[in-house]
């Protein structure tokens, strides 16, 4: 053969990689026409409704003291009628004063509810805590928010007035935003990276095939759909992805309670960027890095539940988007981990590369590509596509994606050891609040 | 401030991920700066078959074998305190009965750089630096035996003018020694920074000692490793296809790699009517068989002539009936010639990866040319214009004045009356092995009876020679559009020329190949210009939406 096994190394990374990229162009672009049809008349949305049906709000606390008085007057002080919606509280084995705090705020709002649960039933993670303030919901619908959110006060209206004027959406799901972004370099980061993440990832994938993600807090859901699936997956460490699959396959399994026309189409989960809640992110490395495992690890799980199961899943939109996850992991991780050894192994002249072509101008068009997509997602919110803020994506690429890299690797080594090792436990990964 | 650190470390970054791929090129081992000092222009050394060399060009061109880099100057052009800056100091002294530059000598006598003292004028450095424990004890034309590394070889009658030193004390290391059957001298002495050589040899026995120990004086120490490379010699358009078929089905079977001598066109002497490979289909067919079984393509001029002479017999780049360069301008020549060449070559799927100048004559100026085109030359090393001669090289050497990479040949060949033998070529062979890294070249004509080949390499592989594969190093051949490159093993082509015809495993595999590279890089390119294009859009876009935030935040302002 006329190639080195360098030269197939190369083209797998470079195949890889620019398949991922070229991909990541058309979600940019149809997140920003997304961007474009939501904001052109906004209040238009909430005209439709024309009557507010029940909603419960649960929130899970573990504890939760720090924040958790900001978050129930936040909820409680929402813009949706007082008697249609209840707001329950799952105090789950908190050693701390959230019991307190939450008993102190009962007195004032009547319509929250707290559930306290003790050890033994307790402690069993975030999906089980949810399914346990399900069994005591009354509502039609149910709204999740995690402990430490400050939703805006229009964000329940918006995603009522979302779900209930389309019956094939199963969930919307809103916008978070970062409350503590000027804390530090490492919030900002968090920063420019949610909003990349909602408006390429998630706005595009609605725009371009109606997919979007669960992403664990300010979203609206069927209670019916979730009676249906039995809620929320105990086992599943990111039960919020999770659950987002089982939503799509179900609907196009069976559906009898609405119209022919919809049965056979399936369930969506819309992303609607208007109802925005604000949460706080992680202010140290340290914190950081124990998060984003968890999320990187819930991930792998997903896609060691579903990938051999590809060719069975019902809408084949949605393997190609569990295909891309993979890819993502494995894939695009893969190739940037050959394309990094490649480069060090031709700065040290011991490379065989005989290929040729124009690859340093494409590494650098990849770098602006990555500079200018993140700056349009960033820019889509007002006042953040500022100087600052273009300077800190520019440097991303080159310390906050790297930290990535090794996280990424580091969650594989530890699913690995955990599965040799047989752990499968699942309990509270609570994330270190500020 | 905190802002401009963090802008600082951006920048950092960016350079040193901008300037990464340039890395490369600063590494490898520093040059040592060397000066070479010699005593008259006009005075060729004669060596062993009589011929005129300018040794000032062997020597400086034999350097390139080390770690070097090397200035020439005259001895009558030296000045006080030229030696500064300079790592070694070579003087080379072939001329008896005169006075050593006074200059030269002061400086000589008192460095502590190493100075390398080739020759002639010994006893006025010895007078200058009375602290060299050496005597000279004068000249003579009898020391017919030489020793070195426990092996003594006999040179009769030829054993040329030696100056005798006697060494006064341990301290003197001796390398190799020359006897008259009673007194023995040494043949390389080196005192503390000195070095001496006292034989006036520039070619034969004593010259190859020399060779091999400039490894000590250098203290580079190469591999015992010697290589050799086999030639089949002036294919042309009118070569026997058996010939060739038989040569090569014989190397294959003894698994020896080999080398294709060819010469592409041919000018009937009596007609004047070119043909040229392209029109010998058969020929053609049995180079291609050739390379099938190991052979490397090396291209020996255009038609191995200039006059009307027969192919391969004429000279090509030089003027042999007047003994002087051809009255052409080299710049245009040599470049038309081989591109010529090549083209014939690349038409009919075969690869040339070096040249060998015809009859190794080539003028100074043919050289530089040859420079731009080819990153290896084959052959022996014409040192001056003044008339035609051409001396091998002992080993490889790499980026002097006149090659990249230049492969000597030093062993000869069958001549068609038997005049210069299978004999001839394994006893220079043997001399060659003083040198611990000796590489070397010997060639065949493929209209001579293949029991001689046989003999050759038989004889080369029992004396421990390895038949080198030109074709598995790294070589290169760019001209005009066309750029051959060899790496690994494997034959890369960029140009206009892909062959398409039908043809057997190895060359159409080598055409996929570049095709398949040309086909990478073409989607790679049309890549980057997509990406450009959506990076615009994206730029535009983001103005868009700024003008438009900034129209919504006057309205916000005035409501």
């Amino acid at each position: 053969m006329g190639l080195t096994s360098m030269d197939f190394l190369f083209l797998y990374a470079l195949i890889s990689i620019w398949i991922m990229l070229l991909y990541h162009i058309f979600l940019a672009f149809s997140g920003y026409r997304y961007h474009e049809e939501v904001y052109t008349d906004p209040e238009a949305v909430l005209s439709a409704i024309k009557e507010y049906p029940f909603v419960t709000i649960l929130v899970p606390a573990h504890n939760e003291e720090k924040v958790i008085g900001r978050t129930v007057r936040a909820i409680m002080n929402m813009d949706y009628p007082q008697d249609k919606f209840e707001l329950i509280v799952i105090n789950d084995c908190s050693s701390d004063r959230t019991g307190e705090i939450l008993q102190e705020l009962q007195k004032d709002y009547y319509n929250l509810k707290v559930i306290t649960v003790l050890p033994p039933e307790g402690g069993k993670g975030k999906a089980a805590a949810l399914n346990r303030g399900l069994r005591e919901a009354k509502g039609e619908y149910i709204a999740v928010y995690d402990a430490d959110n400050t939703p805006e006060r229009m964000a329940l209206r918006y995603l009522v007035a979302a779900i209930v004027q389309n019956p094939q959406l199963a969930s919307v799901v809103g916008k978070f935003r970062t409350r503590n972004k000027d804390r530090n370099i490492l919030t900002r980061f968090i920063n420019i990276e949610t909003l990349g993440f909602q408006w390429i990832s998630q706005a595009g994938r609605w725009k371009l095939f109606n997919i979007s993600t669960i992403p664990g807090t300010n979203y609206i859901i069927r209670k019916s759909i979730l009676d249906r699936l039995g809620g929320w997956n105990e086992k599943a460490i990111t039960e919020d992805t999770e659950l987002s699959i089982r939503v799509y396959e179900m609907g196009y399994r069976e559906d009898t309670e609405f119209s022919m026309e919809i049965y056979g189409l399936g369930y969506k989960i819309k992303f609607f960027p208007l109802a925005v809640t604000w949460e706080q992110e992680p202010e140290t490395w340290k914190v950081w890095l124990k998060q984003r495992t968890r999320w990187v690890r819930g991930n792998i799980y997903v896609i060691g539940e579903y990938l051999f199961k590809l060719l069975s899943i019902k809408r084949k939109i949605i393997a190609l988007d569990i295909l891309y996850f993979f890819s993502i992991y494995f894939l695009f991780l893969s190739s940037i981990l050959i394309s990094d050894i490649i480069f060090i192994s031709e700065v040290l002249g011991i490379s065989n590369l005989t290929l040729r072509g124009p690859f340093f101008v494409l590494w650098v068009l990849a770098y602006i590509l990555f500079v200018i997509e993140m700056t349009i997602a960033v820019n889509l919110e007002k006042g953040e596509g500022n100087l600052k803020n273009i300077l800190l994506i520019a440097l991303m690429y080159f310390t906050y994606c790297q930290m990535w890299i090794f996280l990424t690797l580091r969650s594989f080594y530890l699913s690995f050891k955990d599965r040799l090792m047989g752990i499968k436990t699942v309990k509270w990964y609570k994330t270190e609040r500020f | 401030m905190k802002r401009a650190a963090f802008l600082l470390v951006f920048i950092i970054l960016m350079t040193i991920l901008l300037t990464g791929l340039n890395v490369a090129s600063l590494q490898g081992e520093s040059l040592k700066p060397i000066l070479v000092v010699y005593d008259n222009p006009n005075l060729l050394s004669r060596d062993h078959s009589g011929l005129l060399n300018d040794f000032s060009v062997i020597f400086s061109e034999q350097l390139g074998h080390f770690n070097t880099e090397v200035d020439v100057v005259l001895e009558n052009e030296y000045k006080d305190g030229m030696l500064e800056g300079y790592q070694y100091i070579f003087y080379l002294s072939l001329r008896e009965k005169y006075s050593v530059n006074r200059a030269l000598l002061k400086d000589i006598a008192e460095t502590a750089r190493p100075v390398v003292w080739y020759g002639e004028g010994i006893e006025e450095l010895l007078n200058a630096n009375q602290n060299i424990h050496l005597k000279f004890r004068g000249r003579s034309k009898t020391y017919h035996l030489v020793e070195y590394n426990e092996k003594v070889f006999n040179l009769g009658q030829n054993a040329g003018i030696n100056l005798l030193l006697e060494p006064l004390s341990e301290e003197v290391v001796v390398y190799g020694k020359v006897s008259d059957g009673k007194r023995v001298y040494p043949l390389m002495a080196n005192w503390k920074n000195y070095w001496f050589m006292s034989g006036l040899d520039t070619s034969g026995v004593k010259y190859l000692v020399f060779s091999d120990v400039l490894h000590e004086i250098f203290g580079e120490y190469h591999s015992e490793y010697r290589k050799v490379y086999l030639r089949i010699e002036d294919v042309s358009p009118i070569s026997s296809p058996k010939n060739l078929m038989e040569i090569a089905d014989y190397l294959y079977s003894k698994k020896i790699p080999f080398i294709i001598v060819l010469i592409p066109a041919y000018i009937n002497p009596e007609t004047g009517v070119e043909a040229s490979i392209t029109d010998k289909p058969e020929v053609i067919e049995a180079v291609r068989y050739m390379v099938e079984r190991g052979g490397t393509v090396v291209l020996h001029g255009y038609t191995h002539q200039h006059y009307k002479e027969e192919t391969g017999e004429g000279f090509e780049f030089w003027d042999a009936f007047e003994d002087r360069p051809l009255n052409v301008n080299y710049a245009d020549y040599v470049g038309e010639r081989v591109l010529k060449g090549i083209e014939i070559c690349l038409e009919n799927g075969l690869y040339p990866l070096a040249f060998e100048p015809p009859h190794y004559a080539m003028a100074q100026d043919g050289y530089r040319e040859l420079k731009k085109y080819f990153s290896t030359v084959i052959g022996q090393l014409q040192t001056t214009d003044r008339r035609f001669a051409s001396v091998p090289l002992p080993y490889e050497v790499r980026d002097t004045k006149r090659f990249n990479r230049f492969l000597p040949e030093s062993l000869g060949y069958v001549e068609l009356d038997g005049s210069y033998g299978v004999e001839n070529i394994l006893n220079n062979a043997g001399k060659l092995l003083i040198v611990r890294d000796a590489v070397t070249g010997v060639f065949f004509h493929p209209f001579m009876d293949m029991e001689y080949l046989e003999q050759i390499v038989e004889g080369l592989e029992s004396m421990g020679y390895v038949f080198a594969d030109l074709g598995k190093e790294d070589n290169w051949v760019r001209i005009g559009e066309h750029y051959i490159r060899s790496i690994e093993g494997n034959i890369l082509y960029e140009g206009p020329l892909l062959k398409k015809e039908k043809t057997k495993s190895g060359v159409k595999e080598e055409e996929k190949k570049s095709a398949f590279h040309r086909s990478v890089e073409i989607i790679a390119t049309f890549l980057a210009v997509f990406v450009g294009v959506n990076i615009l859009r994206f730029i535009i876009i983001f103005f868009k939406v700024k003008k438009r935030q900034k129209k919504i935040l006057f309205k916000e302002r005035e409501l």
